[in-house]
């Protein structure tokens, strides 16, 4: 059986930013604590599944992780040793954002196995950054990652972001270029989305925003693609790109429909066809926990069809597609027997292209990504 | 000295242009009768659908019955027959009209008279109704009722010399109006004791009740338990109920000659239970039915389809429904390449089509799709034959046509002559030729032009209320067919034909019209994961172009922590989207696409 992925959410921040609409926030220090007590029995419920199955990856995300102290943070990191068997975890990330990050956290980090530290560096221009409402600015940016190397990570990546507000293609590109500089390992490149409920999306409705136009953002996008690729960075999936070897594991999990647990306020897991999803509220979370049950929320159970069809739905994300047999043999159904005629009409449009018995999308067809998905469902 | 009973009742309707104050008159004349406490007294009673009410214009027939104790000493039982004031509806008002022997013709005493009301006392006159001219609005610093009293007298050939002068906003003089009636309209002169002769001059339908026929009884008596007969298609049946308006529908012991009232016999298809038919008893029967009413034409067509999600069959019901109470609207199913199937539906004009559309979304709350509205052409084939088209797909090749000819109106249009420059541009622009041009006094004129009835449907009412300050007032009637050089226009979408947007457009009119067409489909089309041509084509001419560029973006970011569910989520409602959409071809067309195509402003 292949390993398990295991995912932990740290929803605290220093601050949100001005475009995130994802389950998180600031916090006092006794929140944290009461939180990452209430996490670490989470961890313990687990404790059969993970002694029956080998953890392959675990991930720490926020979010920022990076934010909690090296004490209340110490006794989670704990917890996962007591019931993980760390032999078989071939990559264990933590979320950090420049500026929180410290020299004893990073040492801490290490001592536990953490060898993959993700950076929200988002760009190299301070003015964005403060646009976007973030708290570092692009020197500490450099300092964090320097700092990680030091001690001896050798596994970064930088989240960058594309499409920001008063964003000149020029400020892509240079953020790219001092990425790749720093000699990270893996880059990940997501165009901004403007959620509703957002400050930024509330400006947005208000008075507009300064966007490039659609045309110049694809071909900025586009451009800045092929320096990545020049840098070495190959693309494997929608918005990510590493040197040789370097994909992130557990993000490939997501996207192969395997299974993982998900651990903490609001996380999502995948396991034994269920998927589910955690509480959303602190207080819930934390009495539930204190009760003895699982603070899972929702669950849904897939069928065989569901199942595969999330595995398009993912699968064509990668850059590696969906491959015929292997779908054949986890779902017992021929891709192209239930979808003939939508892949044939794709492959038309340029949007689809089959080679070597892999299906996948062709660069046109990732910028649309959603359009064509949509085609394959009923 | 006792009258006998048919010389107590009077029958009558109201006619006036729309805002010259029908509903509010008709208000005043129950409150004053006292049918109504004031608590209960919403305003304007008879308009009872709420569409109408929203309007300020009385679409569907009501009635109701007032008691009114004359100087005379009597009391007398007026029954007031609601007429629309549109000028679509002339054919409802015909109806109405048949029920009465009187009307009294409402005029704002500051606007005069206008073109449509001018229309429906004519067909009062014909009826050989007494015309009872009445003056409102006396109240008003505007207000000229001496020129307009002499006006009615010129154009409508009453005397108006004693009319009432009257405010129906402010109750003033509303007793003179009753007296007049009295005084002015017949009494009915039916025979209580010859067989039942019944006509049914608005029926709807009631979920417990089946179909009920609003009448007036010409001859004989009805009540519970007698068998009736429909005279058009002979079905008989078993009175349930019958009353009278009171107006709420009151259930009363028989009605006699002379009375307005309503009949209910357990009648489950609404086709049973046709306006303008005749009842009779069925052991006793009538020998002749009543000459109903001149059966309306129908002036102009679209398709009626089901959008996503709603039955055929539904919408077919509410048609029949509609029907049973505006005898007007005509429909047969039709296919469309594009759309499915769905109903070729005729309207009275374009009015009417719009408050079909609104009733049929509103009232039975169904989502459907309108074509774009159009006449019937007359086209002589290349072999001699004739015939009549109304759905531009049905159109032959050119090369089997020798001459098409379209149905032109006589209108008559009444405007303040300040407007004449700009309502004769209006006409100019559609093709019309003027006739005459005449002033009915100092401030006002009225045109006579015959126009195309496909311009007039096109966009004419808009361009007249807005160049007149919605003081312009249209009339018009069927006139000829003439011939005239109309071609089919077609739209493309990625080079193929959408049967769905074809028309017949006169010839100098489809370049422009191509061209707004092309406009609005590219605002309202998505991008595709291809470019899509639009095209106006004449034939193999394309005469108008516009382009929509490939879809460039359209991706979803990153997948917060492993949550696919919610990743899933938002492309299932980017499904939804689609599926609300019509596959025309190979192009994806929303709903709106349709209406943007029906609806020219320019």
């Amino acid at each position: 059986m292949d390993g398990i992925g295991v995912y932990l959410h740290i929803p605290f921040c220093e601050r949100k930013c001005l475009y995130c609409d994802f389950n998180s926030g600031s916090a006092s220090e006794a929140v944290k604590k009461t939180y990452i007590e209430s996490l670490v029995k989470e961890v313990h419920m687990y404790r059969a599944i993970f002694a029956s199955r080998k953890v392959k990856t675990l991930f720490i995300g926020g979010g920022t992780p990076s934010s909690v102290s090296p004490s209340l943070f110490e006794p989670l990191l704990q917890a996962l040793h007591e019931v993980i068997d760390f032999d078989g975890v071939e990559e264990f990330s933590i979320e950090a954002n420049p500026g929180t990050v410290t020299a004893e956290k990073l040492q801490l980090y290490k001592k536990y196995g953490i060898n993959r530290i993700s950076f929200g560096v988002q760009s190299f221009n301070d003015k964005l950054l403060r646009r976007i409402g973030r708290l570092h600015n692009a020197s500490e940016a450099v300092q964090s990652v320097k700092l990680a190397q030091r001690i001896g990570f050798d596994n970064i990546n930088l989240d960058l972001m594309h499409n920001l507000p008063d964003m000149q293609p020029e400020d892509l590109y240079n953020s790219i270029r001092q990425a790749a500089q720093l000699g990270v390992q893996h880059i990940s490149l997501y165009s901004l989305i403007l959620e509703e409920g957002t400050p930024l999306y509330e400006e947005y409705e208000a008075s507009g925003l300064s966007l490039m136009a659609e045309d110049k953002e694809r071909e900025t996008f586009h451009k800045g693609m092929a320096m990545l690729e020049d840098y070495g960075y190959g693309r494997y999936e929608v918005s990510n790109f590493a040197l040789a070897g370097k994909q992130c594991k557990h993000n490939l999990i997501y996207w192969e429909v395997r299974e993982y647990i998900g651990l903490g306020l609001g996380a999502h897991g995948m396991y034994d066809h269920v998927r589910y999803s955690n509480v959303m509220e602190t207080g819930v979370y934390v009495a539930q926990i204190g009760a003895g049950n699982f603070p899972v929320e929702e669950r849904q159970a897939l069928s065989k069809e569901d199942e595969a069809f999330e595995s398009i739905m993912l699968g064509l994300r990668l850059k590696s597609g969906i491959c015929l047999a292997t779908y054949e043999a986890r779902y017992g159904l021929d891709l192209m027997t239930t979808y003939g005629p939508v892949i044939k009409k794709q492959i038309e449009l340029g949007t689809l292209e089959l080679s070597e018995g892999c299906l996948r999308l062709t660069d046109y067809g990732h910028d649309i990504s959603n359009a064509v998905i949509v085609e394959f469902m009923a | 000295m006792t009258k006998k009973r048919q010389e107590l009742i009077r029958n009558f309707s109201i006619i006036a242009h729309i805002d010259h104050g029908k509903s509010t008159l008709a208000d005043r004349l129950i409150e004053k009768t006292g049918m109504l406490t004031q608590r209960e007294m919403k305003d304007q009673i008879l308009d009872s659908m709420d569409l109408e009410r929203e309007r300020g214009i009385t679409i569907k027939l009501n009635a109701t019955q007032l008691k009114y104790r004359a100087k005379d000493g009597e009391i007398y039982t007026l029954n007031l027959i609601d007429t629309p004031g549109h000028v679509d509806f002339t054919y409802e008002v015909s109806r109405s009209l048949a029920a009465c022997e009187g009307a009294v013709l409402v005029v704002d005493a500051a606007q005069g008279v206008e073109a449509q009301t001018l229309a429906n006392v004519y067909l009062a006159d014909s009826e050989g109704l007494e015309i009872v001219p009445v003056l409102n609005k006396i109240d008003l610093p505007s207000a000229r009722p001496d020129e307009i009293k002499h006006e009615i007298e010129e154009l409508v050939g009453v005397v108006a010399d004693d009319a009432p002068m009257i405010s129906a906003k402010d109750g003033i003089n509303i007793e003179d109006v009753l007296e007049k009636i009295v005084e002015a309209v017949p009494p009915p002169q039916g025979d209580d004791t010859a067989p039942l002769k019944a006509l049914i001059f608005d029926s709807y339908y009631d979920s417990y009740k089946g179909a009920v026929a609003d009448v007036r009884i010409m001859d004989g008596t009805v009540k519970k338990g007698d068998e009736i007969k429909m005279m058009s298609t002979g079905r008989v049946f078993e009175v349930v109920e019958v009353g009278v308006f009171l107006p709420k529908p009151t259930p009363m012991p028989e009605l006699r000659a002379g009375d307005v009232g309503y009949i209910t016999a357990s009648i489950k298809n609404v086709r049973d239970c046709q306006v303008g038919d005749t009842i009779t008893g069925s052991k006793n029967p009538t020998a002749k039915a009543l000459p109903g009413y001149q059966k309306a034409t129908p002036m102009v067509y679209c398709g009626i389809y089901p959008a996503e999600g709603e039955s055929y069959d539904i919408i077919r019901d509410a048609l029949e429904k509609l029907q049973l109470n505006d005898a007007a609207l005509s429909f047969e199913p039709e296919t469309s390449v594009a759309l499915g199937f769905g109903f070729r539906c005729g309207f009275l004009g374009l009015l009417h089509l719009e408050i079909i559309q609104e009733r049929m979304e509103r009232e039975f709350d169904l989502d459907i799709i309108a074509t774009a509205p159009g006449v019937i052409y007359r086209v002589t084939k290349t072999d001699g034959e004739v015939i009549f088209v109304q759905n531009p797909s049905d159109l032959p090749p050119q090369t089997e046509i020798t001459m098409m000819e379209e149905p032109i109106v006589g209108a008559k249009i009444i405007i303040p002559n300040e407007y004449v420059g700009n309502v004769m541009e209006i006409c100019q622009n559609r093709r019309g030729i003027m006739l005459s041009m005449d002033y009915l006094d100092e401030r006002r004129v009225i045109l006579k032009y015959d126009l195309p009835l496909n311009e007039v449907i096109y966009d004419f009412f808009d361009a007249l209320k807005s160049k007149t300050r919605g003081y312009g007032s249209l009339d018009y009637e069927f006139k000829e067919y003439s011939a005239s050089d109309l071609v089919k226009m077609d739209i493309l979408l990625n080079k193929e034909v959408i049967d769905a947007f074809s028309m017949i457009v006169h010839k100098t009119k489809a370049v422009a019209r191509g061209r707004m067409i092309c406009e609005r489909l590219k605002e309202v089309i998505p991008r595709h994961q291809f470019v899509i041509p639009i095209q106006a084509a004449l034939g193999n001419t394309v005469i108008a172009r516009e382009t929509i560029s490939a879809l460039r973006k359209d991706v979803l970011a990153k997948c917060y922590g492993g949550d696919i569910s919610r990743k899933k989520k938002l492309l299932e409602k980017q499904k939804e989207g689609k599926k609300r959409m019509r596959q025309m071809g190979s192009v994806e067309v929303p709903q709106q696409a349709f209406l943007s195509v029906l609806k020219f402003e320019e």
